[in-house]
C-alpha cells in the first residue's frame, strides 16, 4: 500500500493539481500572520480551519486525478479494492501532515505570537490541525467523481458542506428545534475551532481534548462508512 | 447460457462466472452468464462494440461486481494481469510507471528490472524506457499497456483489443510473447477484432451479442491449418505438376486455362513466387481461415495477410 500510495502521490504532483488549495491555504496563512503579535491558540484555530478547506480541496482534486483506467490498473496491480482504497487515503495524510508543519512551525520560526507556546497548547494545536484535516479529506472521499460523477455539483455541495460545516454553531441555533439533530451528521469543525479558540476561557484543556476526540471519532466512523460502501463499488469506467 | 461444462476443469479453473447478469440503469449489459476461465487456455471474445466484451473482461478481473450471480475466484491471490482498452495517460517514463506497478504488486526490484527490459526488447521499446510518456503514439502506449499486464507472471491475463494501435511486426512480436505465455500456464481472455489473434492462439472463441453468449467455437475448429487458395493462370500442366510437387501444396485442380491450388498459409509467399518465375501469373489469392466462417462477420480480416492486400500487390 505504501508504493501504490507513493505513486498516487507522485502522480498527483506531476499533475499540478495540488497547486492551487495549496497555494490558497499558505495565501490565507501568510495573510493571517500579516501583523503581529498574535493570540497563539486564536490563531492555531483559524490555521486549522484553513487546513479543513484546503484538505478538503486538495482531497477533491487527488481523488479525481486519475483517469478511470488508472484506478482499474491501481487496483489490479494491488489487488484488491479495499487495499486501493486505503492506500489514497495513506496518500492524502501525507499532504495534511506536511501542511500541519508549516502551519504549526511558521508562526513560531517568525516569533509572531504575543506570548510563548507552551507545550500543553502545541499538542492540542498539532492534534486541532490533523484532525481538521483528516475532516476535510473525509468530507472529500464523499464528493469524489466515483461518487458524484457530476463534478460541478459535486464541488458546488462540497462548498455547502464546508460552509455549514464552519458556521453550523450559529446555523443550528436558527434552525427548528425538530432540526438539531443536524449537528450530529455535520463534520464537528465548528466545535473544534470553538475549542481551540476558547482554550482556558469558556473550554478546559481537557473539554478541548473531548472536542478533538469526537473529531477522530467522527473521522473514523465516516471512514469506515466510506470503506464500507465504497468496497463494494464498480472500478470507476 | 452454460457454455462449457463446468466440472469438466474445475481443477484448473482460476475464475468463474455463475448466472452473472449486469444491469447499469435499466439496461442489461451482461445477461445470465456462466463461464469458466482454465489455466493454459485462450479465451477469445468476439462481436459488435456494445455486445458487453468489455464488461466481461472487467468482471472477470473483479472491477465489476455482479448485478446478480455469482463471481467465483480460485484465490484472492491470484495474479491477474489486465490491459483496459485504452491506456491512461501517465505523465511517467514506461521505467518509472512498470517498475512502480512491479513494486505495488510486490516484485523484487531486481526482478522486475530485468523482466520489464525483457519485455520492452521483445516489443522494440528498449530505446524508450526513460521517455515520458505523454510524448508515445497510440501504438507505443499499447505496448506498455501490455507489459504491465504481462509483468509478475500472471495467471489470468485479460486484454480489451491488445492489438489496437499495433504495427504488424508489434503484432507478431506479442503473439510470440502471448504463446510463450500460454504455453507456461497463463490463462489468457482477450476481445478481439483481428482473426490473427485467434487463429493463432485462441482455444475457443465465444461470440458475444448483447450481453450473451451466442455460440462457442472450440478447439479443433480453430486449430485447422490454415490453407490459401491460388488461383493462376498461363502454365502448362507440367509446369503446375512441378509445382505442386512442393511440399507447400496441399492440393489443385486444372480447369480450362486457369489453375486452381490449395497452399498452406505459411507457404503462400513461396508458392506465389515459384509461379510467377516459372512465368504464370496470379488471378486470385483467398486466405481460407482456421475458424469457422460463422464467425467471420464479426471480425476484421488478419493485417498480415489479407485478401485486399494481395489483390492489391497483383498486376
Amino acid at each position: 500500500m505504501f508504493a501504490l500510495a507513493r505513486f498516487l502521490l507522485r502522480s498527483y504532483t506531476r499533475k499540478h493539481a495540488y497547486f492551487a488549495p495549496l497555494a490558497a491555504s499558505l495565501i490565507a496563512m501568510f495573510l493571517l500572520y500579516s501583523y503581529k503579535p498574535n493570540p497563539v491558540m486564536d490563531s492555531y484555530a483559524v490555521t486549522s480551519v484553513f487546513l479543513f478547506i484546503g484538505a478538503a480541496w486538495m482531497g477533491k482534486t487527488f481523488l479525481n486525478h486519475g483517469s478511470p483506467q488508472q484506478e482499474q490498473l491501481h487496483i489490479i496491480h494491488i489487488g484488491s479494492m479495499k487495499k486501493y482504497l486505503l492506500s489514497q487515503l495513506l496518500a492524502l495524510i501525507l499532504p495534511v501532515v506536511f501542511c500541519t508543519v508549516i502551519f504549526i512551525l511558521f508562526p513560531i520560526l517568525t516569533h509572531m505570537f504575543a506570548e510563548p507556546v507552551s507545550f500543553h497548547m502545541l499538542l492540542l494545536a498539532i492534534s486541532g490541525h490533523l484532525i481538521m484535516g483528516l475532516l476535510g479529506i473525509m468530507l472529500s472521499l464523499f464528493f469524489q467523481t466515483a461518487w458524484m460523477p457530476n463534478g460541478a455539483r459535486a464541488t458546488a455541495v462540497l462548498l455547502i458542506v464546508v460552509i455549514i460545516s464552519i458556521g453550523a454553531k450559529s446555523i443550528i441555533t436558527l434552525l427548528p428545534s425538530w432540526l438539531a439533530w443536524l449537528r450530529w451528521i455535520l463534520p464537528p469543525v465548528s466545535p473544534i475551532m470553538d475549542g481551540l479558540l476558547n482554550t482556558n476561557k469558556t473550554f478546559t484543556f481537557l473539554e478541548v481534548w473531548g472536542f478533538l476526540g469526537y473529531g477522530l471519532m467522527y473521522f473514523l466512523a465516516a471512514g469506515a462508512l466510506y470503506m464500507y460502501l465504497s468496497a463494494r463499488r464498480d472500478a470507476r469506467t | 447460457m452454460a457454455i462449457e461444462d463446468l466440472t469438466g476443469e474445475e481443477a484448473c479453473e482460476l475464475v468463474a462466472l455463475y448466472d452473472a447478469d449486469k444491469i447499469y440503469g435499466k439496461r442489461k449489459v451482461l445477461q445470465n452468464l456462466t463461464l469458466a476461465v482454465v489455466a493454459g487456455q485462450c479465451t477469445a471474445l468476439v462481436g459488435k462494440n456494445g455486445s458487453g466484451k468489455s464488461t466481461l473482461l472487467r468482471m472477470l478481473a473483479g472491477l465489476t461486481r455482479p448485478t446478480s450471480g455469482r463471481r467465483w475466484v480460485r484465490s484472492e491471490k491470484l495474479v491477474t494481469g489486465y490491459v483496459p482498452e485504452r491506456f491512461p495517460p501517465f505523465s511517467f517514463t514506461p521505467a518509472e510507471f512498470l517498475l512502480s506497478a512491479a513494486e505495488v504488486r510486490g516484485i523484487d526490484k531486481a526482478a522486475a528490472e530485468k523482466e520489464m527490459n525483457g519485455f520492452l526488447e521483445q516489443l522494440g521499446m528498449d530505446r524508450f524506457v526513460h521517455v515520458r510518456m505523454t510524448q508515445f503514439s497510440k501504438g507505443m502506449l499499447q505496448k506498455i499497456n501490455l507489459i504491465q499486464a504481462m509483468m509478475g507472471g500472471p495467471e489470468l491475463l485479460l486484454l480489451d483489443e491488445p492489438l489496437s494501435g499495433l504495427d504488424v511486426k508489434a503484432q507478431e512480436d506479442l503473439l510470440r510473447v502471448l504463446v510463450s505465455l500460454k504455453r507456461d500456464g497463463t490463462a489468457i481472455v482477450m476481445s478481439v477484432h483481428e482473426s490473427t489473434l485467434i487463429e493463432q492462439i485462441a482455444d475457443r472463441v465465444l461470440l458475444m451479442k448483447n450481453g450473451q453468449v451466442v455460440q462457442e467455437t472450440r478447439g479443433d475448429r480453430l486449430a485447422a491449418p490454415a490453407v490459401t487458395r491460388i488461383v493462376l493462370r498461363g502454365l502448362d500442366p507440367a509446369a503446375v505438376r512441378e509445382i505442386s510437387a512442393h511440399s507447400g501444396v496441399a492440393n489443385y485442380e486444372i480447369r480450362m486455362d486457369v489453375c486452381e491450388m490449395e497452399a498452406w498459409s505459411d507457404s503462400t509467399d513461396l508458392i506465389i513466387r515459384e509461379i510467377l518465375d516459372s512465368g504464370g501469373s496470379i488471378v486470385s489469392v483467398i486466405p481460407q481461415e482456421g475458424m469457422g466462417i460463422h464467425l467471420r462477420e464479426w471480425l476484421q480480416p488478419s493485417e498480415l495477410l489479407t485478401e485486399g492486400d494481395l489483390y492489391k500487390c497483383l498486376p
